[in-house]
């Protein structure tokens, strides 16, 4: 085995609840299409295999990816803040850590969409003054995201109070 | 409209109304270039000498005319006003809007002038912001007046004023002998095909596309088909090379990079249409040698700017604000980087382990594979008589990968010096980018399964530069945590001695 990367994953993990929320992220993306294809299948004789095929292929696809998928990405998303910084780790196949500074932070964000909200599950966008930079942390519990938000400004108002940093507001 | 100064408000200014002529004379001037094929259209249509005239003349005269007029409204209507600390800019013609910067978020200030405002002694100023505030642009105000304002608006009170500047004064100026780059860019082939599809248009218009290709088939009569297609590739070559050169001209003649009291650079150029673009020091954050294959083959480099609210990128056609110095020979583009940046750049960069280089040559045997299959399947199934240039082909693209493969690891590179981070990569697009380490805000991390396999990482140093991080890829696992080390202090956290147990 070659070299690994000498860094842990940070502490935490997302809420359990996302591999709900993924899972039927996954089933909605590839499902919907199965669905329409089975019910254009009903309807029209003439193309029914052409179109039950890939129905069944897509439905394949969807259970496969909504049962597969989700506890991966459950293992691999991992957060933590620390008075320093704020650390995430996400991916899938491809993983990708970051992290940002807290006195380089410029806005926190938490945002819910439809189907997270059902899960009651939120996602903190933490963003410095770069455009690649943003640190997002997806599927936290919604009174958690709310909690590290609120911890997080308070920090960086302290840190920023206590730096003058050029590339943060 | 115009406020008393002594009432303590600052005045309210009118743009210059030799804007009105200028816009004028620049639509007359423009209309009369396109009347010329017009006129040989007409007349080849057997037009009549009178109705010609009567339609190209008039028609200048009354769009000329026209905006002349939509000028004046737009002259009456307009007003700005420099505050102390916002530049306003207000349109009242039925409703009333008003744009607004803010002064200390301006970054750069650009002054433009063509032929006709040239003229006039008028030029236009644009004022950018490179955020959510947006451009401003004054059109036109006096050349003077432009200056005095290009002046005022940079030079805040209480901008920090950089301690220590290396060179004041001039940094680079144009030099002829550079012109025998310009046809070395890209865009040379691009031109050629473009100048090719212009001239089948026009034929269409007439429908004289088959009389071209045949009047071009009885040049030819009699040669194989190789060295017609061959002829052809040269012709057109030299005419993009042609194009690119006075494209070149234009943009650059009487090029000039300055630093200036205050430590903003300033750029100059321009032979029709003058431009001047100023950065502010306090925005710039490192540059950029790009030597993309053509210019580097002929030892030349081009300069970028790392400024902040600057989007980078590859058109140096339109001779993007992004830009230092045009491809020069790089010795000098060095000596020039060196001044602005205070410290030489390194040559001398640490390389990429061993890994990353089985990863390139990895690709380059699955492209070059994927390209001789294609080609073989083409000649099997489409043309079996011209084996030859698919076999050609395939040699060429494949051999071309590899070579591209070794060129692209021996670039791989980065540094840490006590006050920069130094990144070069690629290969058909070399960059060697140079980020001040104030201006790096943190890094992002990306492994594929392979690199995880293969002990690499993929790195992107954020900044709020250019297009928000440059990407240094493929750093051995521990060369990736002593940059982490040395350069963000808040990775410590999560290092560990010993590698995780594989996840």
């Amino acid at each position: 085995m070659t070299a690994q990367l000498r860094l842990r994953p940070p502490q935490h993990r997302v809420d359990p609840r996302c591999r709900g929320w993924w899972a039927s992220r996954i089933g909605l993306l590839v499902g919907v299409p199965a669905v329409v294809l089975f019910v254009l299948g009903v309807l029209l004789d003439a193309a029914r295999p052409w179109l039950w095929w890939p129905a069944a292929l897509l439905a394949l696809v969807a259970i496969g990816g909504a049962v597969v998928v989700p506890p991966v990405l459950f293992r691999i998303h991992r957060w933590e803040v620390t008075d320093e910084a704020v650390y995430a780790r996400s991916g899938w196949l491809w993983q990708e850590w970051r992290a940002a500074p807290l006195s380089r932070v410029q806005t926190v964000d938490v945002e819910r969409s439809p189907l997270q909200r059902v899960f009651g599950l939120a996602t903190l966008t933490v963003t410095t003054a770069s455009a690649k930079g943003p640190v997002r942390i997806e599927a936290l519990a919604n009174e958690q995201a709310e909690q590290i938000s609120h911890r997080l400004t308070v920090l960086t108002e302290q840190v920023s109070a206590g730096a003058a940093d050029r590339d943060a507001t | 409209m115009s406020t008393d100064s002594a009432t303590g408000s600052p005045t309210d200014h009118r743009l210059d109304p030799r804007t009105v002529p200028a816009s004028a004379l620049t639509v007359a001037g423009t209309l009369l270039a396109a009347g010329v094929p017009t006129t040989i259209g007409l007349r080849i249509g057997d037009i009549a000498w009178e109705w010609v005239l009567l339609w190209v003349l008039g028609g200048t005269l009354l769009l000329s005319a026209a905006a002349a007029l939509v000028e004046w409204i737009r002259w009456r209507c307009s007003s700005f006003r420099i505050d102390v600390d916002r530049v306003e800019y207000t349109f009242a013609l039925l409703g009333t809007k008003r744009t607004s910067l803010p002064r200390d978020r301006i970054r750069t200030v650009e002054i433009t002038a063509d032929p006709a405002q040239r003229l006039l002694n008028v030029a236009d100023l644009r004022i950018g912001t490179g955020d959510q505030h947006g451009d401003l642009t004054l059109r036109s105000v006096s050349r003077q007046y432009a200056e005095t304002l290009r002046l005022q608006l940079l030079h805040r009170p209480g901008a920090e004023v950089p301690g220590e500047l290396p060179v004041i004064g001039e940094l680079a100026s144009f030099h002829p002998s550079w012109l025998r780059y310009a046809p070395m860019s890209f865009w040379t082939p691009v031109l050629a095909a473009g100048a090719f599809g212009v001239l089948m248009q026009v034929a269409g218009w007439f429908n004289a596309n088959g009389a071209v290709l045949q009047w071009i088939q009885d040049r030819f009569a009699g040669v194989p088909l190789v060295w017609e297609l061959l002829a052809l590739a040269v012709v057109g070559l030299l005419v993009g090379a042609i194009g690119n050169l006075a494209i070149f001209i234009e943009g650059w003649f009487n090029y000039t990079l300055e630093r200036e009291p205050d430590g903003a650079l300033r750029i100059r150029r321009g032979l029709l249409v003058h431009r001047s673009t100023s950065f502010e020091e306090n925005r710039v954050r490192g540059v950029a040698l790009v030597e993309p294959l053509g210019i580097r083959a002929v030892g030349a480099a081009r300069l970028d700017v790392l400024a902040t609210g600057l989007r980078r990128t590859d058109d140096q056609r339109t001779a993007e604000p992004d830009t230092l110095m045009p491809a020069a020979p790089r010795a000098q583009m060095r000596q020039v980087a060196a001044a602005v940046l205070g410290t030489a750049v390194p040559d001398r960069l640490t390389r990429h382990p061993a890994a990353a280089r089985r990863r390139r040559f990895v690709r380059a045997a699955a492209a070059a594979t994927s390209v001789t299959l294609l080609c073989a399947a083409f000649a099997v199934l489409v043309i079996p008589a011209l084996w030859w240039a698919a076999a050609a082909a395939a040699l060429l693209l494949g051999g071309f990968a590899f070579w591209s493969a070794g060129n692209n690891y021996a670039a791989l590179g980065h540094r840490v010096t006590d006050r920069h981070l130094v990144v070069r990569s690629g290969s058909i697009h070399r960059a060697t980018e140079v980020l001040g380490r104030t201006g790096l805000l943190g890094w992002n991390l990306r492994q594929s399964p392979l690199q995880r396999r293969s002990g690499l990482v993929t790195m992107l140093a954020t900044t709020a530069a250019g297009d928000g991080a440059i990407r240094l890829p493929d750093a051995g696992v521990d060369q990736a945590v002593g940059l982490l080390l040395e350069t963000a202090p808040e990775w410590r956290r999560l290092l560990v001695e010993q590698p995780p147990p594989s996840n």
